[in-house]
């Protein structure tokens, strides 16, 4: 478990790590959450843009990720075409362990629209086994990957 | 549980009216009119009355990833229970004497703050509510001893409004075998306009006397106030005037009922929660 202040503080030491380290994660609502959007190519050659948050989830008290893609007139990529083309979860991956089964929509906490988030119930149980300096850098190493998130080099957890 | 404050929650429905903007030569389908009972979702109406639409003959085939639904002109929200939209535009402005209208629109491109939510993927989100309104209260212990088809049965129950069925899962989740108290109680609070609210909100205050509804919703909403305070931003100091009144302007009102503020919270945790297991209380102004 991680207390909402000390997100917040390790959310914005991270936030200035990265953009040392020249990658865009911003501080939003005056340290709420972090935000990052870029744009990706998919296999079929379209380009859509992903953002990607970093927000407290107060009732798990743990950090969680909310994300979303957009087609460039900026409408919302549905589900089905999120987890083939962009997450490419493989669809013999049923069983309840698989991100396609810990991902759905909810109202982002801030923004009050539907956004996709990895659901936070079993992220205390995994921080429990992970013993490092940064609980956030640790978590996102982690629940990061799951959406292709990289870290640079010199934050990787060993 | 109260087996009957439960069952009158469960029965009670709202008048809504759909109508559908089609244009074309044979003009606009009739209104479908139907009562809702408050706990379900659009997600879940919509469908049926897609096909009632539908049913005309020579008719241009209406898709529900073709519509967009609008109440008063702004985009619904979906995966609200329908008695909490019902309740947030009872205040003042329902377009005729207490009907919910909406309007299915097909003009495209939808609008981009409407979001189309389909059926798989509103029992997705009920689940994931259901399971964090568990973990709130007693730290996920009950979710994660019931049986895998077990949640798939509470969805059941909602979507073929079957009470007898609910009552069963229902009691599972409200009455845990330990007896144990809840820890904390799901309770979300709407305020016009803003995302709804929760905070961790258990049910005694520190002194062991039982915190009440109208306890908890004043806590719930200074403390969004007081985070906004640390986070100035032109757009939160624009919305929190509905906040600002004081304490005792306002009305709780769910099941479009004004709940009384000295109800005990866990009462109203108890039995005035919406099948997702959460309490939702829409903020109104004093009349």
């Amino acid at each position: 478990m991680l207390s909402e202040q000390k997100f917040r503080e390790e959310l914005q030491k991270f936030v200035e790590q990265m953009s040392q380290n020249k990658w865009n994660w911003q501080l939003k609502e005056n340290g709420k959450y972090a935000r990052e959007t870029h744009l990706e190519t998919l296999s079929s050659g379209k380009i859509v843009s992903a953002d990607i948050h970093i927000l407290y989830n107060s009732t798990y008290q743990v950090p969680t990720l909310w994300f979303n893609f957009f087609e460039n007139n900026g409408a919302p990529i549905p589900f089905e075409e999120v987890v083939r083309d962009i997450l490419k979860i493989p669809e013999s991956e049923e069983s309840d362990s698989s991100l396609r089964q810990r991902i759905s929509h909810y109202e982002h906490p801030i923004l009050g629209v539907l956004y996709y988030n990895i659901h936070p119930c079993n992220t205390e149980k995994i921080m429990k086994e992970l013993k490092t300096d940064s609980y956030l850098i640790s978590w996102l190493s982690v629940y990061g990957q799951q959406l292709g998130l990289r870290l640079p080099d010199s934050l990787k957890v060993h | 549980m109260d087996y009957e404050v439960s069952r009158k929650v469960w029965d009670s429905q709202i008048p809504v009216q759909f109508t559908l903007q089609a244009g074309g030569p044979l003009g606009d389908p009739l209104p479908y009119y139907t009562m809702l009972p408050r706990f379900t979702y659009l997600a879940l109406t919509l469908p049926k009355v897609l096909s009632s639409f539908n049913r005309r003959e020579n008719g241009e085939t209406i898709l529900a990833e073709k519509v967009h639904l609008e109440v008063n002109g702004a985009p619904v929200k979906m995966y609200i229970p329908v008695g909490v939209i019902y309740d947030q535009l009872n205040q003042k402005n329902l377009e005729s004497e207490g009907i919910l209208e909406i309007h299915v629109r097909t003009s495209q491109p939808a609008p981009l703050d409407f979001q189309m939510v389909s059926v798989d993927s509103m029992r997705a989100m009920f689940c994931q509510t259901v399971k964090e309104a568990d973990y709130l209260k007693t730290k996920a212990e009950v979710t994660s001893s019931l049986m895998k088809e077990d949640m798939p049965q509470l969805w059941q129950s909602v979507v073929n409004n079957n009470f007898d069925e609910y009552w069963g899962m229902i009691q599972k989740l409200m009455d845990p075998k330990d007896g144990k108290d809840f820890l904390h109680v799901p309770l979300r609070v709407y305020v016009k306009n803003q995302p709804f609210k929760q905070a961790l909100i258990t049910v005694k205050h520190p002194d062991g006397s039982l915190r009440t509804i109208g306890d908890a919703v004043s806590e719930i909403l200074q403390l969004s106030t007081s985070s906004e305070a640390s986070t100035p931003t032109s757009e939160s100091s624009a919305t929190s005037s509905s906040e600002a009144s004081s304490p005792d302007d306002r009305r709780l009102i769910s099941h479009g009922i004004d709940v009384p503020r000295h109800t005990p919270l866990i009462f109203a945790a108890k039995n005035l929660s919406y099948p997702d297991n959460f309490v939702h209380i829409v903020i109104a102004e004093a009349r």
